[in-house]
Formats: C-alpha cells, structure tokens, sequence
C-alpha cells in the first residue's frame, strides 16, 4: 500500500506519469507486503506492538527528525549515516563532518531501539530508562558493528569501481539486523557480539531471508 | 520490497536521475531514512521517510521476536551462541 500511496504523493509532485506496468508493480508489490504483514505471525504481532507502544516508535521519529534537520541544514551537501562514504563516488558532495554527526545519529538510536526492544521483550516497560539503559549497554557493538559493515561495503566499492560496485554495496547492510540482536545478546560486550554476528551469519541470515520471503 | 520498490521508482521517474547515488543512499544501518530525505524533496519525501522508518522499526522487533522464538524452541542454539 505505501508504495502505492507514495505513487499517488510522488506522481503529480514531479509531473510524470508512471506507466501502466509500473502501476501494476506497485500494486503487486503492495500486495506482497499486506500478505506478509496479514499472514505472517512475528510480522503481525510486531507491527501491532511497534503501533500500539509509542515508545517503540520514538527510536524512528528521533532518527527521522534528526536526519531531517542535518539534510536541511547541511545545504549543498549530501548526508549520509556511512563515515566512510564509497571510493569510486567523489563527486556526491559528501562532507565527512555532517556524516559523522549521522553516524553517531544513527548508533545512538539504535542502541536506545535496542534497550526498548530488550525491556519490551522481557515484559518490562519500554521507557525512558530502558532507552538509555540501552544506549549504555550497546552504543560500542552497534557502532563498531556499523563500522565494520560500512567498511566492508567501502572495499567492495574499491575491488569493483563501477555501477555494479555500488549496488552490491547494498548487501552488506542486510546484516543490521543480525548486528542488533546480538548486540542485544551480549550487552556491554561489543567483540563477544560481533564474533557471534560472524559465527551464526547463516542462521541469522536464514532468518532475514524468511522474514523477507514470508516463511 | 521498500528496496526495491524505492530503486525501482526513482529509477523509473527519473527523480535526482543520480542512480548511482540512490543505491549510495540505500545502503542503510538504521532507518533507511536517507534515500527519500536525500532524493525526492518536499512533504512527499518526508512522509515516506516515516514510512521506511516505520517499516524498518517493524521488521526489528520481527526480527528480534523470531530469533525469541527460534531459542524457546531450540534452548541448545542460544547456548552454542553464547559460547
């Protein structure tokens, strides 16, 4: 539904038309996320919880103001949560500063979701001390983890310095979740946690890919 | 599907026309909040930023919910984890 409604929002704002088939690949995908949200159980209870506890959407509206104000207020300059940004993609007019701050933005976040997900999980209450309970526990093993994937993705954009480079820089970015849950694992012990992201990959990848396909 | 549904709409619209950027901003660690920040412009951007946003707090707690569930069931994989 919301790629379709991004059609309806997008379409007349940049005056193009989108073309039937394209319509018609919005709406299969559309159909494909309501089926997964509807049929799939963990997907259903976690959006009827992430909806029905504001607290555990206060991590995304923090993310998304704050990146809003550093997009607004860094003009002429491109934002981006990655420090390192890509080798072949100079002219993208990235400042380091501004995504450092993203970075740190974006770790912080992250961490305190952790917290909240932790304290929500074990029936206890998603609040503000779960948040920073969270942010202190597992500030480092996110933001080590961030950078280790960040800097995967920088070689691979060097071993391959064209178009395909930069699409395969997307996949390692699939391991944020994997990187979140052991982080959530091992509190306060950002190796443990990362050595366990690596030894369990395929499971924790299994699981992405089941998510992701509707199993 | 918000993947490859925001790769495939600005392609086909031709929005910014920097694909190769896109595919820059998409590689998110967090929200995934910058391609349409970055790309689309105006009160469009910022509401399906707050979508992806959305979409990507749901899939943690999925995630973090299934992996839950995986140990309830099998008690001897979180011990092989932990070790």
């Amino acid at each position: 539904m919301l790629p379709f409604l991004s059609f309806v929002a997008l379409g007349p704002a940049n005056g193009r038309v989108l073309s039937f088939g394209g319509l018609l690949l919005f709406v299969a995908l559309a159909a494909w996320g309501l089926w997964i949200l509807a049929e799939r159980h963990s997907f259903r209870r976690a959006l009827v919880a992430t909806v029905t506890t504001p607290a555990l959407l206060v991590p995304a509206g923090m993310m998304l103001f704050g990146s809003w104000l550093l997009v607004e207020f860094s003009p002429g300059h491109r934002v981006h949560e990655n420090p390192f940004g890509l080798a072949n993609a100079k002219d993208l007019g990235l400042s380091r500063p501004i995504n450092l701050a993203a970075f740190a933005l974006a770790t912080v976040v992250l961490a305190g979701h952790v917290g909240l997900l932790r304290a929500w999980n074990a029936n206890r209450k998603p609040d503000g001390y779960a948040f920073f309970r969270g942010i202190v526990d597992h500030t480092l093993t996110i933001g080590l983890g961030k950078l280790a994937l960040f800097g995967g993705a920088w070689l691979l954009s060097c071993l391959r310095p064209d178009r395909v480079g930069n699409v395969v820089y997307i996949i390692p970015t699939l391991l944020l979740a994997p990187l979140v849950c052991a982080a959530a694992a091992h509190p306060r012990r950002p190796v443990t946690a990362l050595c366990a992201t690596l030894r369990t990959s395929y499971h924790r990848f299994d699981v992405v890919g089941g998510l992701a396909s509707g199993k | 599907m918000f993947l490859v549904a925001s790769l495939w709409l600005v392609d086909r619209l031709g929005v910014g026309g920097d694909w190769d950027l896109l595919a820059f901003s998409s590689g998110s660690l967090s929200y995934n909040v910058f391609p349409f920040l970055l790309l689309l412009g105006g009160v469009a951007s910022v509401l399906f930023a707050a979508a992806n946003a959305l979409v990507s707090s749901v899939f943690l707690g999925a995630y973090f919910m299934r992996l839950t569930e995986d140990e309830a069931a099998d008690p001897g994989r979180a011990e092989i984890e932990a070790a």
